[in-house]
């Protein structure tokens, strides 16, 4: 009587599965942590729920963010008791991170999104439109193979790293090689955000009220919103 | 791309996801989170994981450990959000829309079934059972989890059991 019988295995396996979450369900949900894992770089953060896009996962996380300084992620999930040693765990500064040292060999200029790009197309038909094109076009380099939403999220807090040590330009080579790689990135809005601040760093405010606008013209209720108005591109 | 330690840190967390997000799904629905909060709370607990991950020194598996962390995490939540009480019952109702070939009703059926007996096991019963039984968690593994001993948590696996084969057996005979 200690052990369950068949019958019982057999119900519980099938109570199993039918909780499991599934194929969507692990995507879905690993696409937001990765985007919330990001905002680590950016100071917004994502929720998984659908429809629900971007949102302040914490206000003064931004707001510290946006002023350039120490970025931490703060999550609750203990007990009382361990809530001093939790806050230890879980505040942590992010790591610096050395830039980028396969940033891409084109002109680090103009990251700035305003139109689709064709490297989404497909390797297929961005060889047949090489061939077709009369001028070389500058090099496009395409995502390695494998590469992954971890992967935007490194390459964003390199850049956001090297903005916070003052390397705008590493910054900006940076965001270009994101945007080059992913085009239709859903970390564009996080992109879009430090590539700002980075041209009111180098007090080129023409450039970010172009990506200001941007920003709000795809999303006017984005979380970005306190960040613009604090930045040149409102105050100059 | 390039720097080692960050693909290193990268690879272990998509692992630990890959490996646990199914056993944190069920989790998280098990102990009695809403639906409408299950992505939330699973992204919340991977994030914790991710942050926490570089301090993972292996004294407990990996599984009691995330396992530990997807606890803590919902029972706050549960806190915050005033739900219903932790690990009351099994989630009935399927969190998205799904094909639903018989086999899939079957399930549905156990599903029921398994939350319906659950539902009447003690708390500490139901958390042994459901951990060992659903999940594959060993005695150890529990004791870590709940901070119990060792010889508590087989104990309470098979108590749980010998009453769990009993609620069914009854239930059985009801149905004829």
């Amino acid at each position: 009587m200690d052990e369950l019988d068949e019958h019982a295995r057999s119900l519980v396996a099938q109570a199993r599965e039918e909780m499991s979450p599934s194929a969507a369900d692990r995507v879905r949900i690993k696409r937001a942590i990765t985007a919330t894992i990001a905002a680590g770089a950016t100071g917004v953060a994502t929720t998984a729920s659908a429809g629900a896009g971007v949102k302040w996962f914490i206000a003064a996380l931004a707001v510290t963010a946006a002023a350039g300084g120490a970025i931490t992620l703060s999550v609750s999930g203990t007990t009382p008791g361990e809530e001093s040693k939790r806050k230890a765990e879980t505040e942590v500064e992010m790591a610096p991170v050395q830039p980028a040292a396969e940033s891409p060999e084109e002109k680090p200029s103009e990251p700035i999104e305003s139109s689709p790009e064709p490297v989404a197309q497909g390797p297929r038909l961005r060889r047949r439109k090489k061939a077709q094109a009369t001028v070389k076009p500058p090099s496009e380099p395409a995502p390695p193979a494998g590469i992954s939403l971890s992967d935007e999220v490194a390459m964003l807090r390199r850049a956001r790293t090297a903005r916070r040590n003052g390397e705008s330009t590493t910054a900006l080579e940076i965001l270009k090689q994101h945007q080059t790689y992913f085009p239709k990135s859903q970390l564009r809005d996080e992109r879009l955000i430090i590539e700002l601040q980075t041209r009111c760093d180098l007090g080129q405010a023409g450039k970010a009220k172009k990506i200001a606008s941007a920003l709000l013209k795809s999303n006017p209720q984005s979380p970005a919103v306190p960040i613009i108005d604090s930045s040149c591109a409102r105050t100059e | 791309m390039t720097d080692p330690i960050q693909d290193a840190e990268r690879l272990g967390f998509d692992v630990v996801y890959d490996e646990h997000f199914p056993f944190v799904y069920r989790r998280v629905r098990q102990l009695g989170v809403a639906d409408a909060l299950i992505d939330d709370v699973v992204q919340e607990i991977f994030v914790v994981i991710h942050r926490q991950l570089n301090g993972f020194e292996g004294r407990s598996s990996m599984r009691a450990w995330v396992a530990g962390i997807t606890r803590r995490v919902v029972q706050d939540q549960l806190r915050r959000k005033r739900n219903q009480p932790a690990g009351s019952a099994l989630a009935a109702e399927p969190a998205d829309e799904r094909p639903t070939p018989e086999h899939v009703l079957d399930r549905r059926r156990a599903l029921e079934t398994i939350s319906r007996l659950l539902e009447q096991l003690s708390p500490e019963h139901r958390e042994a059972f459901y951990l060992h039984e659903m999940e594959g968690l060993s005695g150890r593994e529990i004791s870590e989890v709940l901070d119990i001993p060792e010889n508590t948590a087989w104990s309470r696996i098979k108590g749980a059991r010998r009453k769990f084969n009993t609620l069914l057996a009854k239930r059985e005979r009801a149905n004829g």
